[in-house]
């Protein structure tokens, strides 16, 4: 079963297809996790956030290419960012000197654990990883870089038809 | 961290134990969570006349190898196909259809049937072996959930699970509409589609062994409808498949359609298109989250959704900016804003409301909130998954604020203010 499928019955509010990406990419994710946290806690729950982010997130979530992984890898450095963000101002006082965003060097030395997890996707979703986890685009700007947006011209052109025709039949009522 | 992420053991006891806290987390959220649904026990089965050992099965109270996949018989049969209406059994007859609706009131569907109804008429346990509906007749979720039922849409999705295996059989259904056309072209673009001979015109499309997709136009509606499994189709699925997409036509064509929803007219006030461009602000967002990364214009926040159905139907505003800044100590901060509007969809926010404030959605994560210019507001924030959701009640109309990103107490000002700043400006 696709990543699409499993997200779509996630989206259904089914545990187990929820459970079935864990199993699928829990792995790599925490190994991701591991070389931007500083402890096995801080680990544990910046994955645990990332599935249930995943879980929260399914309903509309639609990927623009075939896996989740690179979704799950950009969710997974935001919860890391976000907790090294917090955990930086509840101990303003005494700021590790590691606290600063990584540049392009350290951002691929922070792939170091997941590098064959994503050389072996395809090119498109290799391309997201190195945009999003190496040049800190977003997902979405990600893919809109690389032409994967959902056309919203299409959207437009069906619910321009759709009023149309609800018009006529409005008229006939 | 410096050292090796674990392995072998080390690391399958640390997946165990996140996934046990990720499943159970999941678990809660699932009942409190906008946007989630919830499983109806849907008892089919006394109405269609099955004995007590198959409505046990039917039910989910007998293990059963084939519970929550298509079955090649009903479990009552032995050979013969089952028949859309049991002489046995009284069917409901669906009421007349009013000549109008009630302005601003709470929308039917343009078919003048439930999803119970539907289920039993076109005996749905022939495919599905327990079917739960998986959200409560008329109760919304979204405002896009709104925005399809005030434009007529009947969307019923069944679902039937064991623990290991599930399926899904869904339609949306709604008058036919030029945009069929397409939907139906697309499913035989390169003869992938299959003519199914059904209603006055169908043609289904299976992208893999998991999943089916139809498009049904059979006495003025227009019937889209998806099927998928967790095991590959075995032989006769797809026959399965179609024999309930059949019974289903055959339910739906003498129906006479309802007369379509009228918005009250303060919801005017929202031009109803849909299109992000059009929905301006007061203050820019960049300014109340101190965030120049998020200056940058509206974008369509979603896809055009499930099917070609949907995406004519729905035209609600569903609009997204997000953006990347650092706090002061260099730290990347990533925050989304989304806003979404369903113009004339206060039946829906009040419905919603209900069941988060006082129905089985009730936490004491809501909170009641002020919103200059609205008439009521319901804030949710989630810490543990930077979440946070603002449902408010404006002009008749049901707005939703999301906001994802780091959240503290000051993300709550923040999103009213931005509630706040769309309805000035509008």
């Amino acid at each position: 079963m696709s990543d699409a499928d499993l997200i779509k019955r996630a989206a259904t509010g089914s545990r187990q297809a929820l459970s079935a990406l864990f199993d699928r990419y829990a792995t790599t994710v925490t190994r991701y996790a591991w070389a931007l946290a500083p402890s096995r806690m801080d680990v544990e729950e910046i994955v645990q956030d990332t599935f249930v982010t995943l879980w929260k997130k399914s309903n509309g979530l639609t990927l623009p290419t075939d896996s989740l992984l690179p979704w799950l890898l950009v969710v997974c450095r935001n919860h890391a960012a976000n907790q090294r963000r917090k955990l930086a101002l509840a101990a303003a006082d005494a700021l590790p000197d590691d606290l600063v965003a990584p540049d392009g060097a350290e951002a691929r030395e922070m792939l170091r654990f997941v590098r064959e997890a994503i050389d072996a996707l395809s090119p498109d979703d290799r391309a997201i990883c190195e945009l999003c986890l190496i040049e800190g685009l977003s997902y979405r700007e990600a893919a809109d870089r690389l032409g994967m947006t959902v056309g919203a011209v299409t959207k437009r052109v069906s619910r321009t038809r759709s009023r149309l025709r609800k018009a006529v039949t409005h008229d006939e009522h | 961290m410096n050292t090796e992420p674990p392995t072998g053991d080390d690391l399958t006891r640390m997946l165990v134990s996140m996934k046990k806290d990720v499943l159970e987390r999941a678990a809660d959220t699932t009942r409190r969570r906008p946007g989630r649904r919830f499983g109806i026990a849907f008892g089919l089965v006394a109405l269609i006349g099955l004995g007590s050992a198959g409505g046990a099965v039917a039910m989910g109270f007998v293990p059963s190898p084939f519970e929550g996949l298509a079955q090649p018989e009903p479990s009552a049969s032995v050979s013969a196909p089952p028949a859309p209406t049991p002489t046995a059994t009284p069917t409901p007859e669906p009421s007349a259809p009013p000549s109008t609706q009630p302005v601003g009131g709470t929308p039917q569907p343009y078919l003048p049937m439930d999803c119970a109804t539907l289920a039993t008429e076109s005996s749905l346990t022939s495919l599905l072996r327990a079917p739960e509906l998986a959200q409560e007749e008329g109760l919304v979720f979204t405002p896009r959930d709104a925005s399809l039922r005030q434009n007529g849409v009947q969307t019923c999705q069944w679902t039937s699970s064991s623990e290991a295996d599930f399926a899904v059989f869904e339609v949306d259904i709604s008058l036919d509409d030029p945009a069929s056309a397409d939907a139906l072209a697309a499913k035989r673009e390169g003869g992938a589609g299959a003519d199914l001979g059904l209603g006055d015109d169908s043609a289904l499309a299976c992208g893999d062994a998991l999943r089916c997709a139809a498009t049904v136009v059979v006495g003025g509606y227009w019937i889209e409808a998806g099927y998928e499994q967790s095991q590959e189709f075995g032989g006769d699925t797809t026959d399965l498949v179609v024999a309930q997409l059949g019974r289903i036509a055959d339910v739906v064509r003498p129906l006479e359609a309802r007369a379509p929803w009228a918005a009250d007219a303060a919801s005017r006030r929202w031009v109803a298109t849909g299109d992000c461009s059009t929905l301006d602000l007061v203050t820019p967002l960049g300014t109340i989250f101190a965030d120049p990364s998020l200056d940058a214009s509206w974008s369509e926040a979603t896809s055009d959704g499930r099917n070609a159905l949907v995406a004519a139907a729905s035209d609600e505003y569903d609009c997204r900016s997000e953006g990347t800044t650092q706090d002061d100590d260099g730290l990347p901060i990533y925050t989304s804003i989304q806003v979404n509007v369903s113009a004339g969809a206060r039946w829906g926010y009040e419905r919603f409301r209900e069941y988060a404030v006082a129905g089985p959605g009730a936490s004491d994560g809501f909170t009641t909130v002020t919103v200059t210019g609205a008439e009521d507001g319901l804030l949710q924030c989630d810490g543990m998954s930077s979440i946070c959701y603002l449902d408010v009640l404006v002009d008749d109309s049901w707005m939703r604020v999301i906001y994802e990103g780091p959240v503290d107490a000051g993300q709550a000002p923040r999103l009213v203010q931005v509630a706040e700043s769309v309805i000035a400006a509008r």
